[in-house]
């Protein structure tokens, strides 16, 4: 019992986690139709820009830089602001020259920014995993993690911190692509971008700020990625953006409460799968493709999804 | 989103992509070839150009370990080679049938592993028999190989015949992946990420194709014999079938045409090339490791395919020839050896801006005659 609510928990918050990259998946393909390989990277980035704002120093190019070491708050908050900026820019230069341009060139495009950004933070940070520091707020004097007991299992602060800026950011963006023009005039270009248009809609704008939202949505989930597990790595990105588009498609792709459910389910499935399958733990990565693979198979719209008019 | 052109609902305007030719399809004949160059691009010009010109290309890479007869570039052209295959088997699947593909390392990895595990796990450890006596087997394999992974691609391709476009990507991605975390995990049949070692050369008798001059030729041979595989098959009435599909789905069925049956067609025959390549690499470099097939292979190969041109013959070889040269080469530079990142970054690079500027590929995406004397233009968009 104490098991199964302690990985009910680190599923959970693993599942918010995939939840906000999966947002930046699901709304920029709910407009553009392309599947940003690129949010991935742009979540490693999230995590290292953190780790460089927190800490006192930090090796950048090979030399030691000085840093603010301001507060982790602070840092994602920032880290936010400079990796939407950063996805707005990939979006001007390597996707909207693609708009029209044949579907398989924009997702090449996507895959060549993926490929750039890694290397990109490679040489920036360096190729090793770089320790991300102790968050003061979350951790005692002896550098423990601070934790309260629900049900025999162990709740960290951090974990709670997590669960409760996921659960307000899918509430303030649910609110915002439904109650505001900005977010009318999103959910008009998802539904046809030419006569969005006519209507007096800037649709580059609007695609702009949508993967200036996805890209800081990934930022945010990177800075708490990189707090839960103390670490960031050049290729930490890979992964969790692709379980991230499968939490996507697993909720029904362009819906971004779809994108909070599919996230925590596959979080919760691949925390309790891998603790309870016989092997589970090595093929803990393979849970999220099975799992990618029966909803295909089963219910390709995902579980919120509306059904796609397959011939017009 | 029309269901005719999973690769590409957003169509641009006729005239608005470069370097596609849009006259009638009669409008060719009457085009004397100025260059030869541009004939064997275009497809346009006398038969013999093109003969020549491919007579030429063989020559060229026939004589090529002649000249260069360094191990370092025998090996990489010997790869190159192996990415030729790899990119035109791609071909099939995404360029001529028009089914997006990001999981085609699998059928690589399962003729690769095939060839390790039938020698080593099972004939060596398990029979303990003397592998190295075996010689017509490493032939044997490289069929029996690339029969499994065909039967893998059906199987894999069955769950995907409802989906189209992006889903249909991703399904195949994930389909990859879990092939690469079964070899990596399944320890007792793969050894897992040790990986397994020991892989008998090719060989006939007693002459064994150990040096890398040998093995050049036999990837050559290897590459000419499936492209003119690829080549016929295109041309034949399954390779019509598959371009009618690509072109509009639903007006090739009403054809009547068994979608689901040629859909499945293609991806078997596509998985055969890979695992056929997949044999050959085991028994090339001895040695099978998973991190040989991961995902990043996947996406290599799409843009060996993307980057020379997809729908043609000629597109895909160009394409692996130049990048994977280039890829290799880079390696050489001592700057590079220093900051291996620096190629990553320029090689992502290169991608976006030649998807930006050429999205139809260095060759272009020219159409493969259906038949030897009527030559169609490309009139349609992929």
């Amino acid at each position: 019992m104490e098991q199964l609510t302690q990985q009910l928990v680190n599923g959970i918050m693993l599942g918010c986690l995939y939840a906000l990259i999966a947002v930046g998946y699901t709304m920029v393909y709910g407009i553009i139709e392309l599947i940003n390989f690129a949010f991935g990277e742009l979540f490693m980035f999230g995590a290292f820009i953190c780790i460089a704002l927190t800490s006192s120093e930090i090796s950048l190019f090979g030399s030691m830089v000085g840093m603010p070491q301001i507060s982790f708050f602070l840092a994602v908050i920032v880290s936010m602001l400079v990796v939407g900026l950063l996805g707005v820019a990939m979006e001007r230069l390597a996707y909207r020259p693609l708009r029209n341009a044949p579907r398989l060139a924009a997702l090449i495009s996507a895959i060549g920014m993926s490929i750039f950004l890694q290397n990109l933070a490679q040489s920036i940070f360096g190729s090793q995993q770089i320790k991300f520091p102790d968050i003061p707020v979350f951790t005692d004097s002896a550098g423990m993690a601070k934790a309260v007991t629900v049900l025999g299992a162990q709740v960290t602060y951090l974990q709670l911190f997590v669960v409760v800026v996921t659960v307000g950011a899918m509430i303030l963006l649910s609110l915002f692509v439904n109650r505001t023009r900005l977010g009318r005039a999103m959910r008009a270009s998802a539904q046809d971008k030419r006569t969005a248009a006519l209507m007096g809609v800037n649709v580059n704008g609007i695609i702009a700020v949508t993967f200036l939202i996805g890209s800081a949505m990934g930022a945010l989930a990177g800075g708490l990625y990189g707090a839960v597990y103390h670490f960031a790595r050049p290729d930490m990105g890979f992964v969790p953006g692709l379980k991230a588009f499968i939490a996507a498609v697993l909720g029904g792709i362009g819906n971004i409460p779809g994108a909070f459910l599919g996230g925590l389910l596959l979080g919760m499935v691949e925390s309790l799968g891998a603790a309870y399958i016989p092997g589970g733990s090595q093929y803990r990565d393979a849970i999220a493709f099975v799992i990618l693979i029966l909803i295909l198979s089963f219910k390709p719209t995902g579980l919120l999804g509306s059904p796609v008019s397959e011939k017009a | 989103m029309e269901q005719n052109k999973p690769l590409g609902p957003l169509e641009p305007a006729e005239s608005a992509r470069p370097g596609v030719p849009t006259e009638a399809p009669e409008a060719g004949r009457f085009r004397a070839p100025l260059n030869p160059v541009a004939a064997l691009f275009t497809g346009r010009g006398p038969e013999w150009v093109r003969y020549a010109l491919l007579g030429g290309v063989l020559l060229v890479a026939a004589l090529l370990p002649f000249v260069i007869q360094s191990d370092r570039w025998l090996t990489l052209f010997t790869i190159v080679l192996i990415y030729v295959v790899l990119a035109s088997g791609l071909n099939i699947v995404v360029g001529f049938t028009g089914l997006l593909d990001l999981g085609y390392v699998a059928f690589y990895a399962i003729g690769g592993y095939y060839a390790a595990i039938i020698f080593v796990q099972v004939l060596k450890n398990g029979f303990g028999l003397d592998i190295s006596e075996m010689w017509w087997l490493t032939w044997v394999n490289v069929l029996v190989g690339g029969g499994l992974a065909a039967v893998a691609g059906s199987l894999i391709g069955y769950p995907t015949l409802r989906l189209r476009g992006d889903y249909l990507a991703i399904m195949t991605l994930a389909f990859g992946e879990i092939i690469r975390i079964v070899a990596n995990n399944w320890v007792g049949l793969t050894r897992g990420p040790s990986g397994v070692s020991g892989v008998p050369k090719f060989a006939i008798g007693d002459f064994v194709f150990k040096t890398n001059f040998r093995s050049y030729f036999l990837a050559l041979a290897l590459a000419v014999i499936s492209l003119f595989v690829i080549s016929r098959l295109v041309r034949s009435r399954v390779g019509r079938a598959w371009t009618a599909i690509r072109d509009d789905e639903v007006a090739a069925a009403a054809m009547g045409i068994n979608t689901s049956r040629y859909k499945l067609l293609s991806y078997s025959c596509g998985a055969f090339f890979a695992g056929t390549m997949g044999v050959f690499f085991g028994q090339y470099l001895n040695f099978i490791h998973p991190s040989n097939f991961k995902l990043m292979e996947s996406f290599v190969m799409l843009c060996l395919v993307v980057l020379g041109g997809m729908g043609g013959l000629v597109g895909p070889v160009v394409g692996a020839v130049i990048w994977i040269t280039l890829q290799e080469w880079l390696r050489d530079f001592e700057f590079i050896q220093l900051h291996p990142e620096v190629r990553g970054m320029v090689m992502g690079i290169v991608l976006v801006l030649l998807m930006i500027f050429r999205p139809q590929g260095i060759i272009g995406g020219r159409r493969v005659p259906l038949y030897r004397k009527l030559r169609r233009e490309r009139v349609s968009k992929e």
